[in-house]
């Protein structure tokens, strides 16, 4: 794909050569930690001028665009080396040998080494004692043959990564196995080489029936720490025992055995996420695409001194016409270098939008739950809402949902093992017998049916024609290159310098609209009051410019340049203002 | 058919009919092994005590690495057992361990009988029967276990 959405989002490309520049940035980051955006001292005082002055002024395109989002995107398959980055930054900055005491620290940060520092740089004897005194290093180590299981199990994934190489492996061995041996799980006999047991708890089984274990919690888990085979024996195998078990088996499990490794530590770490995209890995007879239109490719003069006009027509913009593609999950792992929050994240392999907590399409002025609320609502009409109604539920501890299979209201979230109770929501521990969890907990509102249909229906209506004039504006984008160079091919008039201003303008509009068309939902679920009033003005605004730049792009005209340029600047404004207070 | 089956359902299988458990008893299908017929007795000084309940199990392709699928056949009133016969017990779910075997199974069950546990139910009516009111809660149980698990056999 040759088009490129610049979103102003400081993006960085995976390859070798950006991967070191970005360490620099890394640790520069670090440096300084008031100026989190690095913005210079001039921008800055634009901003806080233009917050407290009046509008409409050239200098509001510096004004810091709140949905600015540090991210770097690496494939799966290079989880190895962001762990080892990270390990690398804690030894270096606490000044530690032992590279396990870094996973020890990571772990207890959520793995995210930039809050493990501030924590660290705040106060950093009191650190070293909370973490390091002997009483805890003690615990931490006699308590923690399962912990340093549990820890090393994130290590060497994919390939021998610089940490990994430094911490001893405990080689998988077993002592005092009777020659003649009796595996109780297939009931054979069998010699010791054939004979395997966990270090921690030593119950000796055949490989044979570990691989197949193995083998079926791979296929039916949803994380990768399985425990020992016997009864009531909780001890977790971590990765290195399982893969010895696992050699014979196929590679696709082998693969997928990795992944839920992956999912694991991503899970685990607050500034990595999956990318949720697909990629199509083999399409038949695909189109290509509009072909890549670059200022340095035309160097020609302008001679031509009437005002050509480029006239969109909307209707001869037929889309794509979809081919039968094969797809597979992108999987790619987002890294981030700001504070985790609601923004938006564009995957550099798939190109998908999302948002970096939730994994939905990017939503902002919402939050996650808001969101997932309201896609669930515009489900209404089909059956899924009923169904994930009556059948799922966020788990009330990590919110991750959950579908409810079988009859027992006693559940055990899968992600972070919290158990609950399906009727009422509670924590299962405090869930006594004298507890009522049956109790009918409708709202007494009085809203008629039909009443609630309607606000809804104003609502949707707004938020579906936005989305519907975003699929436009893709196909104004591709219309704008071809139309661009057609004419100055053509010598009808213009530079390309005279005309690239289209393209940043059908940019704005694009990431305009995408805002506006995301206020929607924000604004059914605020009550009413005063500050759903200022809201609904700042939104009306905004869709107020945002259809007055789209208008004036349909019919364009080189004579309208100037005022087109202003226009575009106030539409940024008014997205930048809507969305600052979401992201303070 | 019998040949291709693992060693360790034939040993199960040996066991139970050789061994059987008091109250309990499993036969496997004769022409499918990994079926069974299962009949397990009231506990004595239960509200089912005197009834004999019928269960079908069935060793799914996995077994030993996944759980029996178990299933009352007779009407039972119990909080952790539906309509259907499925029962809430947490070996047949995620604490299952293939070290376990039919006849734990069968054991827990029997266990289960004796002690409800209205806490982690299956079937929410009867459980909140059982934890509003316990005596009646047990009267019903011994009426189903008279009209389903005496009379009909
Ligand atoms: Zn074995
Ligand atoms: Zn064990
Ligand atoms: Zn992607
Ligand atoms: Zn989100
Ligand atoms: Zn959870
Ligand atoms: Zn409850």
């Amino acid at each position: 794909m040759s088009v490129q959405l610049n979103l102003g989002d400081k993006l960085y490309i995976n390859d070798e050569k950006s991967t070191e520049d970005l360490d620099q940035n890394y640790d520069d980051d670090y440096d300084d930690e008031d100026d989190q955006y690095n913005y210079d001292d001039d921008h800055n005082n634009n901003y806080i001028c233009d917050s407290e002055g009046e509008m409409d002024d050239d200098n509001d395109i510096f004004q810091i665009d709140p949905e600015i989002f540090e991210y770097e995107i690496y494939p799966m398959n290079k989880i190895d080396s962001i762990l080892d980055k990270k390990c690398e930054k804690i030894l270096n900055a606490l000044n530690l040998d032992d590279p396990l005491d870094s996973l020890y620290l990571l772990k207890q940060f959520n793995w995210n080494p930039k809050t493990l520092l501030e924590v660290y740089n705040k106060d950093k004897s009191s650190f070293l004692l909370t973490y390091f005194s002997d009483d805890n290093n003690n615990n931490s180590k006699k308590s923690s043959s399962i912990h340093k299981n549990k820890l090393v199990s994130y290590l060497n994934i994919y390939s021998e990564s610089q940490i990994g190489s430094r911490i001893k492996k405990d080689a998988v061995k077993c002592k005092n196995i009777p020659v003649e041996s009796y595996c109780n799980i297939c009931c054979s006999s069998r010699t010791s080489s054939e004979m395997l047991s966990l270090d921690e708890c030593g119950h000796l089984f055949c490989t044979e029936c570990w691989q197949m274990h193995f083998e079926s919690l791979i296929g039916n888990s949803s994380g990768h720490f399985f425990e020992c085979m016997q009864t009531k024996c909780n001890v977790v195998a971590g990765k290195d025992f399982v893969l010895k078990c696992l050699e014979n088996t196929d590679s696709n499990r082998i693969e997928k055995y990795k992944k839920l490794v992956v999912l694991d530590l991503v899970n685990e770490s607050e500034d990595l996420q999956i990318c949720p995209g697909e990629l199509v890995i083999k399409a038949k007879n695909s189109i290509p695409s509009t072909p890549k239109t670059h200022v340095s490719h035309f160097k020609l003069i302008s001679t031509v001194t009437s005002t050509p006009t480029v006239s969109f027509n909307f209707k001869s913009t037929s889309p794509v016409t979809e081919l039968p593609q094969e797809t597979k999950k992108c999987d790619s792992i987002v890294w981030i270098k700001n504070k985790p929050s609601a923004k938006r994240v564009v995957c550099t392999t798939c190109e998908t939008q999302f948002c970096f907590l939730c994994s939905t399409p990017y939503h902002a002025p919402n939050n996650c739950s808001t969101i997932r609320k309201w896609n669930l609502k515009c489900q209404d009409d089909s059956e899924t809402r009923n169904y994930l109604l009556v059948h799922t539920q966020d788990c009330p501890k990590c919110k991750v949902c959950i579908e409810k299979n079988g009859g027992c209201s006693h559940m055990t979230c899968n992600r972070c093992k919290h158990e609950f109770c399906w009727v009422c929501g509670n924590d299962w521990k405090t869930h006594g017998p004298t507890y009522d969890c049956n109790r009918y907990k409708g709202n007494s509102e009085q809203d008629t049916a039909r009443e609630a249909l309607n606000r809804y229906t104003h609502y949707y209506h707004r938020w579906i024609n936005h989305s519907n004039s975003l699929k436009f504006e893709k196909a104004l984008r591709e219309q704008c290159q071809l139309k661009i160079t057609e004419k100055i091919m053509n010598k009808e008039g213009g530079t390309l310098v005279d005309w690239e201003f289209l393209t940043e303008a059908v940019d704005i509009l694009t990431k305009a609209r995408y805002t506006l068309q995301y206020t929607y939902p924000y604004a059914y679920y605020l009550e009413s009051n005063e500050v759903k009033m200022l809201f609904e003005n700042i939104q009306a605004e905004l869709e107020r410019e945002v259809e007055n730049l789209s208008h004036s792009l349909e019919k364009v005209n080189l004579n309208d340049k100037f005022n087109i340029k202003i226009q575009m600047s106030i539409v940024e404004k008014r997205r930048k203002t809507l969305l600052k207070d979401f992201f303070q | 058919m019998s040949n291709l089956l693992p060693t360790r359902i034939l040993k199960e299988t040996q066991r139970l009919m050789q061994e059987p458990v008091p109250g309990i008893s499993a036969t496997p299908d004769e022409s499918n092994a990994k079926y069974f017929h299962v009949m397990i007795l009231g506990p004595s000084e239960s509200p089912y005590e005197g009834g004999a309940f019928k269960l079908e199990l069935f060793l799914p392709e996995e077994y030993p690495m996944a759980p029996p699928k178990v299933r009352f056949m007779t009407k039972i009133y119990h909080p952790n057992i539906d309509k259907l016969g499925r029962i809430c017990l947490d070996i047949l779910k995620d604490k299952w361990s293939p070290a376990l075997q039919i006849r734990t199974v069968l054991l827990s069950i029997q266990a289960l009988l004796s002690a409800p546990n209205p806490d982690d139910p299956l079937d929410n009516q009867v459980a909140n029967q059982w934890k509003v009111n316990e005596a009646e809660a047990i009267k019903t149980a011994k009426e189903w276990t008279k009209k389903y698990a005496i009379d009909s056999n």
